[in-house]
């Protein structure tokens, strides 16, 4: 469930972009844009934030944004799919959902109901990464929030029977999101063979086997390993007074006594696997077909921005006629930061006259046009005001703002270093993009992906994973 | 003007310190009387700012739809002029900006979000231009109808449990349009039509402007001048003709759209003869409230939810228009079991139309609905909705406080009465999407979960 607003690119601007022929833009290649922004410096709003640490080792992130007096709190637990071991795939979630499922003090549905009679919102998200819960309430009731979180940090019921509803609803997630979902059985055939040993391979949701044979007494151990305020951070954003609210943060999490957290298992993989292709027959709308690659965690902060803008490009601009006549839309994703390691994706889904294979050869002729030079200077720019623009949009919702400070502080960055890197963003230049094409996305390196759609109608045979090495 | 103040007498009590108050609305009409609305809020360096158009689907010629969807896209397709380098769009995107347009039964929409700092009267006088004199150049409008084509199927009434339903419940009635456009009928759209519908609908007359954000009076009005000055001449469109809302046939079978699923999506809907003029609104938000969108609070999560595991999901919702609504249901539940949820879905909606709330539930729900108010238009993105609705569907700049007055002063009997006058439980129309029934019956066939 996600209901931060995704800035869904203007379809429009897509369109109009594919329809601008390659010479058009060639033929202004490296000049500035007629009339450059002038546009005075703006303090980035996340900045205004305060990170402190408890003495149980719970870090506290407050920002103050006092447009309405509306506070949220988000709770990060640094656990998530990465940390389970084979035949748990799945607990981090399931946890996720019994954290709503009561406490000796707050019977089950009573968390909903509070949350609720306060006029507020409140829901979880697990990843790979990390679990966290938020909870939107009037500013005057902030600490009802407190309260309840640091309650079910230490409390949790965890009582067999409401798990044995909640697993259900767990499976009717996953068959809703992954089984009856073809890009997302995609996704999740194409993890587990770009990460065949480490556990970036785990869906979150789980395996339904895993899911089918999950004990409650797994949990409990679950719970009782990672829910610590050791491994915990506490993002306060909204209309709050600090000077008022540390206190509170130390009255209600301050003495919860921090626990020695289990050795983690380090996601180590050997390197790069040459030329593995996964082909997935399903029903589906459409088909799709996705370039993998895996990242060096210590590629440098420069190279790492400059994968970040490439990104921004590839899903925006077409730079080759071949592949706007190809493709109906493209999708290009930097994942970084990460816990394990950062994994840059080129997806495309065909337009009705071309194949499969025509499309393939398209976004291969593509990708061969970012390592010799092939890119523009003013796709680049356009990258560069989008990313920038963007960041200031998503500012208009408090949660996003809230969630960029938790994932930002999980990853171990200050505010101050998230900034900055976003202003290498800004820097990156088209050599810069070069050479990161050049170094990071080798065919040799990559993982084709290729989801065959079937009529959604109309049975067909078996699906079929082709794991070829 | 005088801040709006949400809370009402009655409800008082309920709000602790800092209670909200709902933005100030600023309206006023331009020189040729185009209503505009305007909340200014300078916490951020973002302006919104939207056309709602009377030009939506519903406007399209019965026998073609999908030119409203047509002439809407493609309102900033230009030719390049002499040394131009950038068209309308690229000058509106290349810095990041955004431009979108949106099409839905009833109106256009066309969309700007902007960083204040960021020449926000270029972009606005650019916009200006292509609605003074939206050319729709061939190459760029037949590349477009390609691609709109290509996301539309040549039989709708199968595309979808929602797409069935709404193509049933609307029939040949204009505000049907918007379902009826196929690859056929938008290829019959040629660009001569979008430059008609558009000098025809793009009028004074027949839109408003809302804007939110980062932004002045003066510059407002600026920006709404340059808007409408130059916009083709025009009034208002004439009102679509009356939805008709057949009493139906009561018990219908569910339309059934086979799909290789091992969840079947129920969707169960019905259109209400009532909309936000009318005295009974209130009751029926409220009412739809509790039944089904109030997430886990809601009688539909908590019987097959959280007591049964039936679902991830189940919610009702109501999409409120001019002169009517439209109620609707959705779950996804494990085929095996559909038949078991539909019966429940039935169950409850007949048994909340029977009994309506008891008194505790009605004060419970109440009290969280009106306290959830003070979130709306939270954010710029949906304050500029709420006020746009407002201004489109012509209601008094008090109505969210006339809102709350209404939920308030709500009462039991006033939800069941309600709810019995335009809700008949044994007349949902239901959409099926998952496997055949015979199917549903024999266990589940073994699914290998990946690998």
């Amino acid at each position: 469930m996600s209901r931060h607003a995704a800035f869904a690119c203007c379809c429009a601007s897509l369109l109009l972009a594919m329809f601008t022929p390659a010479w058009a833009a060639k033929t202004v290649g490296g000049l500035k844009p007629s009339n450059p922004v002038v546009e005075p410096t703006l303090v980035h709003p996340l900045l205004a934030t305060r990170v402190e640490h408890l003495d149980n080792g719970m870090t506290v992130v407050l920002h103050e944004d006092h447009r309405a007096p509306v506070v949220e709190l988000q709770v990060w637990y640094r656990i998530g799919a990465i940390d389970e071991p084979a035949g748990l795939t799945g607990i981090s979630h399931a946890l996720e959902h019994m954290m709503f499922r009561g406490t000796a003090k707050v019977p089950t549905g009573e968390y909903h109901s509070r949350v609720a009679r306060l006029g507020g919102e409140n829901n979880a998200f697990t990843t790979r990464d990390y679990t966290y819960y938020y909870l939107t309430l009037p500013a005057s009731d902030l600490e009802t929030a407190f309260d309840l979180e640091a309650d079910r940090m230490q409390h949790l019921a965890l009582a067999e029977p409401l798990f044995k509803t909640e697993i259900e609803v767990v499976k009717e997630e996953r068959r809703l999101n992954t089984e009856n979902n073809a890009f997302r059985a995609f996704g999740e055939s194409m993890q587990g063979v770009v990460y065949p040993e480490s556990p970036m391979r785990n869906p979150v949701i789980g395996h339904m086997d895993d899911l089918n044979k999950m004990q409650v007494s797994s949990l409990r151990d679950w719970y009782g390993k990672w829910y610590a305020p050791n491994n915990a951070i506490v993002v306060l954003a909204g209309d709050f007074d600090p000077a008022r609210t540390l206190p509170l943060l130390q009255r209600y999490f301050g003495a919860i006594p921090s626990r020695a957290l289990p050795a983690r298992a380090a996601p180590q993989e050997p390197v790069q696997q040459a030329g593995k292709r996964v082909v997935l027959k399903k029903p589906s709308r459409s088909s799709l077909v996705s370039f993998q690659w895996r990242i060096p965690a210590d590629a440098p902060p420069r190279d790492l921005a400059a994968l970040d803008v490439l990104a921004e490009m590839l899903s925006h601009d077409y730079q080759d006629r071949r592949l706007a006549l190809a493709s109906d839309s493209l999708y290009a994703n930097f994942d970084y930061p990460t816990r394990g390691e950062p994994l840059f994706v080129f997806n495309a889904t065909p337009s009705k006259d071309a194949s499969l294979g025509e499309l393939e050869s398209a976004m291969q002729k593509q990708v061969a046009l970012l390592r010799g030079a092939g890119l523009y200077g003013q796709m680049l720019e356009r990258a560069q005001q989008r990313l920038q623009a963007r960041s200031y949009f998503s500012y208009d919702e408090l949660s996003n703002r809230a969630s960029e400070l938790g994932m930002l502080t999980l990853y171990g960055f200050t505010p101050e270093q998230y900034v900055a890197h976003l202003n290498l963003l800004q820097q990156v230049t088209l050599k810069d993009l070069e050479r990161v094409a050049d170094t990071y996305l080798k065919d040799e390196h990559r993982v084709v992906g290729v989801l065959e759609a079937q009529p959604i109608d109309k049975i067909v045979a078996t699906q079929e994973i082709k794991h070829d090495r | 003007m005088t801040v709006k103040q949400w809370m009402v007498a009655g409800v008082a009590a309920l709000w602790a310190a800092g209670a909200a108050a709902f933005p100030t609305i600023q309206h006023w009409q331009t020189a040729n009387g185009v209503p505009v609305y305007l909340v200014e809020r300078h916490g951020l360096p973002v302006i919104d700012l939207r056309l709602d158009v009377d030009a939506g689907e519903s406007r399209s010629p019965l026998d073609e739809p999908g030119v409203a969807s047509m002439t809407a896209y493609g309102l900033m397709d230009k030719e390049y002029d002499g040394n131009e380098l950038r068209s309308p769009l690229e000058i509106l995107t290349d810095t990041g900006n955004q431009y979108w347009a949106d099409i839905r039964r009833d109106r256009a929409t066309i969309n700007l979000r902007v960083v204040s700092t960021r020449s926000p009267m270029t972009m606005v006088s650019t916009v200006a231009k292509q609605l003074a004199d939206a050319k729709y150049p061939f190459e760029s409008f037949k590349y477009r109808r390609d691609a709109v084509i290509g996301q539309l199927t040549d039989d709708p009434a199968k595309a979808s449990a929602e797409d069935a339903l709404t193509m049933a419940l609307y029939g040949k009635h204009p505000l049907g349009n918007l379902d009826r456009r196929t690859p056929a009928t938008v290829k019959k759209v040629g660009n001569s039509d979008t430059r008609g519908f558009q000098r025809r609908y793009y009028v004074p007359g027949n839109l408003i402007i809302t804007l939110v954000g980062d932004v002045s009076r003066a510059d407002a009005e600026k920006m709404a001048e340059l808007l409408t000055a130059h916009l083709p001449k025009g009034e208002a469109a004439a009102p679509l003709p009356a939805l008709a809302i057949p009493p139906g046939p009561a018990d219908t079978a569910p339309i059934r759209l086979v799909r290789q699923k091992n969840q079947s999506t129920i969707e169960m809907a019905q259109l209400l003869d009532i909309d936000r003029q009318s005295p009974d609104m209130p009751a029926i938000m409220l009412g739809n409230y509790m039944l089904g969108s109030s997430g886990f609070q809601s009688r539909l999560m908590r019987e097959l939810r959280e007591k049964r595991g039936l679902t991830y999901n189940v919610n009702s919702s109501l999409g409120i228009l001019r002169g009517h609504s439209m109620l609707d249901i959705e779950i996804s539940t494990r085929s095996e079991q559909e038949q078991q949820a539909l019966q429940l879905l039935r169950d409850e909606v007949a048994r909340f139309t029977r009994e309506g709330p008891s008194d505790a539930e009605l004060s419970e729900a109440k009290d969280r609905y009106l306290r959830s108010m003070s979130f709306w238009g939270s954010t710029n993105e949906s304050l500029i909705g709420l006020v746009a609705n407002l201004g489109y569907y012509g209601l008094p700049l008090d109505y969210y406080d006339r809102l709350s007055e209404r939920i308030a002063a709500l009462t039991a009997a006033d939800i069941k009465t309600a709810w019995q006058r335009h809700v008949d439980p044994a007349r949902f129309l239901v959409a099926i999407e998952g496997p055949e029934p015979a199917k549903t019956e024999a266990p589940a066939a073994a699914q290998a979960s990946a690998p």
